[in-house]
């Protein structure tokens, strides 16, 4: 890393410990991690563990979220689940900033029909409401994790590719990437080391907007029975289960949608924390 | 004005290709991984000569090309074909003429709902800059994005439904019936899906009215001695409406995706829950007309709000 | 101070206008003297930066909301400003005392047409609603547009940067008001708008009761137009007389500069003769004299203290060089 570069992340690390909604989401956003990963595996209950004795309690100080209808303390069982959903929305979304950002730049930097191609494919996708998509995906590759992640994936990639291919128009012109393709460096290499991190930012703040969108979606979808199947539970499932009884019980439903709405803060302010910080330098990058 | 009329015919036209295009792509990405509809429907232990007669009655038996081609021109005829499992043997298109209406309606009443809430929370968060006012809204706006919306109507129901029955929990009577109860039992279920938009739009109206305070031609109103209000409603607010209009658009996808599950946990007949019925029901035929329906509608709203947009930027003429 | 009719329209004594920014503040506009006559032409003449556009803005009371304003005297026609609530000052505002911006195509609102605005502004006058299109024609040619009707339809966009800022004065002058304040009015226009703008003004002076405050950075467009003329640097104003002494026989270092450029650049010398050095950092401003790092005549007690305003009217000058004379 050059010393500029180490300067200007430097500077970004300074901006972003000075802002409140940064600071904030981040925040928000390692609770929840931590929460789901160390303190899924502090609670001294398992997630399957069914106590037949005590089913459908309220929350207390044994169960800080109550039970299920099979005894089963929901805060393990959200915990578990976040761990579920995270993993599934982060996937997806990397597998959608991977191919969407790899395909964007190639079609900026080649340019001609396929870059046209590719746009208007990325449009038609885009045409589509997202979760119709999504749903329709799930009926065509079969219900499950995997395959929620894969609907992800396709509902927004085209938001990547489109990001990732008119950054690049800009960054193209550039004169250090003039000069990296008059010293005859491959073309791969300068997407790669030239163009790459300078159109970073815009993407890194996309994905975490859109894991916050992928939990949504995948929350929606295992709630409707057609995402996340059981026994594997993701924060959809708990709260599809939460609905049965939820006349009885709404603790389990609320408590689970409020594990969502903390996670969907966390990202959704870290995002938006992050998109404040790039601005700025964005347009000061754009004017020089 | 025909050089208007021709643009619309343009658009018109773009947004039928875009259908179009779309209809194709999910028509063959349904065929290549669907898996075999006929085994679907009648299980998987169905007898041979039950299989071969369902496929031939279903045209599965002919050409891949023929088949997309009686499937194609069906479906610009408006012809959709018939359900295959859960309304056995309707035509889909009868569906959806009794569904989308309903769709339409809720979805209609949470933008209404959305813009409401959003005029005003967005209007005072910017005339009261920096005060308790505005922080107060904007954090209602940011919490409204990140609550699903389906968990927010559960919310709704346990408040206003079973602590104090104001609302309905459940069901949904439909406007053809009876309006005054369509707007009462869809209450719960558009607000639902109008929270997170309605968080959104406040924010981009708070957004715009401020950049529009900014310019400088609000300090030339302002020296000419106009009072406070009238350059507020015709130099701010008139020219924050764009930016807000535009993004009441791009929400429109979002929307869409919300109805889907309000409308399986309202029980609200339209044509979301056909479709996770469908999907249940491996009723393919029926996902993918659903599917292109919504896609349709997206494009006509937002071929509409485009035109909202144009009419309101005299910048912009056809 | 004259007796109970007064004969000056504005009269400001000590305006300071001070900036609050997240570090501290500063002070941009620093003790200005000034007294308009009725019906008379003053220039105001500084480079950018010089506090010039705030000072009219200030007068007028439409800074924004980090700035405040203080000032010893604020009189406008015997009305002290101060006293004045904002409901009452933007009463004040377009009848009385009225402003040409710098800017004339971004001065209308972009979503109405130019009809709204003369409809708008005949209103404020008090005109009849129905009775809109006469005066808004009339106002139009007034200020050389030979087919208003055409003009009143079209969106500001669609409007060139001298059409706008006729449209914007015939706006101005069909408020009727004592006072314009006229900020760079032709700056953003090309040559020959320019030359067009300025007969304009010109030829309405004549015609006008209005007292002018025209404010620039261009001494040959002052000289033309103004009856007396102010030159200001650093938020003060440093000479001020009428406008033939002030060209004859200019006493501030500062006034020599500007008048050695102006006509080097007139007469197309083979070097363009400039005045060396920056404007003073507002937010840590020298000791003395603010003119002093540049001047080339510079004294010791320059450094040590600010001078007042010396010299005998009408023609003053804030220099110790005067001082005595």
């Amino acid at each position: 890393m050059t010393p500029r570069r180490r300067a200007r992340y430097g500077r970004l690390l300074a901006a972003f410990l000075v802002n409140p909604t940064a600071l904030l989401g981040a925040g928000v956003t390692l609770f929840v991690l931590v929460a789901c990963t160390l303190g899924a595996a502090l609670m001294p209950y398992g997630p399957d563990h069914a106590d037949f004795m005590d089913l459908l309690s309220p929350p207390s100080w044994q169960h800080l979220f109550g039970t299920d209808s099979f005894g089963r303390d929901v805060l393990t069982r959200v915990l578990y689940g976040a761990r579920v959903s995270l993993v599934v929305s982060a996937a997806g979304i990397a597998i959608a900033a991977a191919v969407g950002t790899a395909l964007g730049m190639t079609s900026a930097y080649k340019g001609g029909a396929a870059d046209v191609v590719l746009m208007r494919f990325a449009d038609l996708l885009f045409a589509f409401p997202s979760f119709v998509l999504a749903l329709f995906l799930m009926v065509v590759l079969g219900f499950g994790a995997a395959n929620v992640s894969v609907a992800i994936a396709l509902t927004y990639f085209p938001i990547f590719a489109r990001l990732a291919r008119n950054m690049t128009l800009l960054v193209r012109e550039e004169p250090f990437v003039q000069a990296a393709r008059l010293m005859a460096e491959p073309p791969l290499l300068i997407l790669l080391r030239e163009i790459l991190p300078n159109i970073a930012a815009p993407l890194i703040v996309q994905a975490t907007i859109g894991i916050a969108f992928g939990i949504v979606i995948e929350a929606g979808l295992s709630f409707l029975g057609v995402g996340v199947q059981p026994p594997t539970a993701s924060l959809g499932v708990i709260m599809a289960d939460g609905r049965e009884y939820f006349q009885r019980a709404p603790w389990v439903l609320t408590m689970t949608g409020v594990a969502i709405s903390c996670a969907l803060l966390g990202l959704n302010l870290f995002g938006d924390g992050l998109r404040d910080l790039m601005d700025p330098r964005l347009r000061q990058r754009a004017q020089q | 004005m025909p050089r208007s009329a021709l643009y619309l015919a343009g658009r018109l036209a773009g947004a039928a290709l875009t259908v179009l295009a779309g209809a194709l792509v999910v028509y063959f990405v349904m065929r290549a991984a669907g898996g075999d509809p006929a085994l679907a429907v009648l299980g998987e232990n169905a007898r041979p000569e039950a299989v071969a007669a369902f496929r031939h009655a279903h045209h599965l038996d002919e050409p891949f090309l023929a088949q997309f081609w009686i499937w194609l021109s069906g479906m610009l005829r408006g012809d959709f074909g018939r359900s295959l499992t859960i309304a056995g043997g309707i035509p889909i298109s009868q569906l959806i003429a009794q569904r989308l209406p309903i769709t339409a309606f809720v979805g209609l009443y949470a933008v209404l709902i959305a813009v409401g809430i959003s005029l005003t929370m967005g209007t005072i968060a910017a005339l009261r800059r920096g005060r308790a006012a505005d922080t107060i809204a904007t954090s209602i706006a940011v919490l409204g994005i990140s609550m699903p919306d389906f968990w927010l109507s559960y919310m709704l129901v346990f408040a206003f439904a079973l602590g104090w029955h104001i609302f309905p929990a459940y069901g949904f009577v439909s406007p053809m019936e009876s309006p005054i109860g369509a707007l009462y039992s869809g209450f719960l279920p558009a607000v639902a899906i109008a929270a997170p938009m309605a968080a959104v739009f406040s924010r981009m109206l708070r957004t715009s009215l401020l950049e529009a305070a900014s310019r400088e031609c609000v300090v030339v109103a302002q020296s000419f001695g106009f009072p406070a209000p009238f350059v507020f409603v015709h130099y701010i607010f008139r020219n924050a409406l764009i930016p807000y209009v535009t993004i009441i658009g791009l929400q429109i996808r979002y929307l869409l995706g919300g109805v889907v599950v309000i409308e399986r946990i309202f029980g609200i007949q339209g044509l979301g829950s056909l479709m996770v019925d469908a999907a249940f029901a491996r009723d393919y035929p029926t996902v993918l007309a659903c599917t292109i329906v919504f896609l349709t509608v997206v494009l006509l709203v937002n071929l509409a709000v485009d035109f909202i947009c144009v009419a309101l930027d005299p910048r912009r003429s056809i | 101070m004259s007796g109970p009719a007064s004969q000056s329209v504005m009269e400001v004594r000590d305006l300071r206008t001070r900036f609050h920014l997240h570090g501290g503040s500063i002070e941009v506009v620093r003790g200005l003297d000034l007294t308009i006559a009725r019906g008379e032409m003053l220039g105001l003449i500084g480079e950018s930066g010089s506090g010039k556009t705030v000072t009219g803005l200030s007068m007028l009371r439409l800074l924004p909301i980090n700035a405040r304003v203080s000032s010893a005297v604020l009189r406008f026609d015997g009305i002290d400003l101060r006293d004045l609530d904002d409901r009452k000052f933007q009463e004040l505002r377009g009848r009385r005392i009225a402003m040409i911006f710098q800017n004339p195509v971004g001065a209308f609102n972009p979503a109405k047409r130019v009809e709204w605005h003369l409809r708008e502004i005949i209103r404020r006058r008090g005109g009849a609603d129905a009775a809109w299109r006469e005066p808004a024609s009339a106002a139009l040619q007034a200020v050389g547009i030979p087919r208003p009707e055409r003009v009143l339809r079209l969106y500001p966009h669609q409007l060139s940067g001298g059409m706008a800022q006729r449209i914007l004065i015939a706006m101005v002058l069909a408020l009727e008001p004592d006072l314009i304040i006229a900020d760079e009015p032709t700056t953003n226009l090309d040559n020959i708008v320019e030359r067009q703008i300025l007969g304009l003004f010109r030829r309405l002076q004549s015609r006008l009761k209005a007292a002018f405050l025209f404010i620039t950075h261009d001494m040959t467009v002052a000289a033309e137009l103004c009856d007396r003329i102010a030159v200001m640097y650093a938020g003060e104003i440093v000479e001020i007389g009428p406008t033939r002494e002030l060209f004859a026989a200019p006493r501030h270092p500062y006034t020599q500069g500007l008048i050695a450029t102006a006509t080097s650049l007139r007469g197309r010398a083979a070097r363009l003769r400039e005045i060396a050095g920056e404007l003073p950092n507002l937010a840590a401003p020298p000791s003395g004299c603010l003119f002093s790092p540049r001047c080339a005549h510079v004294m010791d007690r320059c450094r040590a203290s600010e001078p007042a305003m010396f010299g005998s009217a009408p023609h003053q000058t804030r220099c110790f060089l005067v001082e005595g004379r």
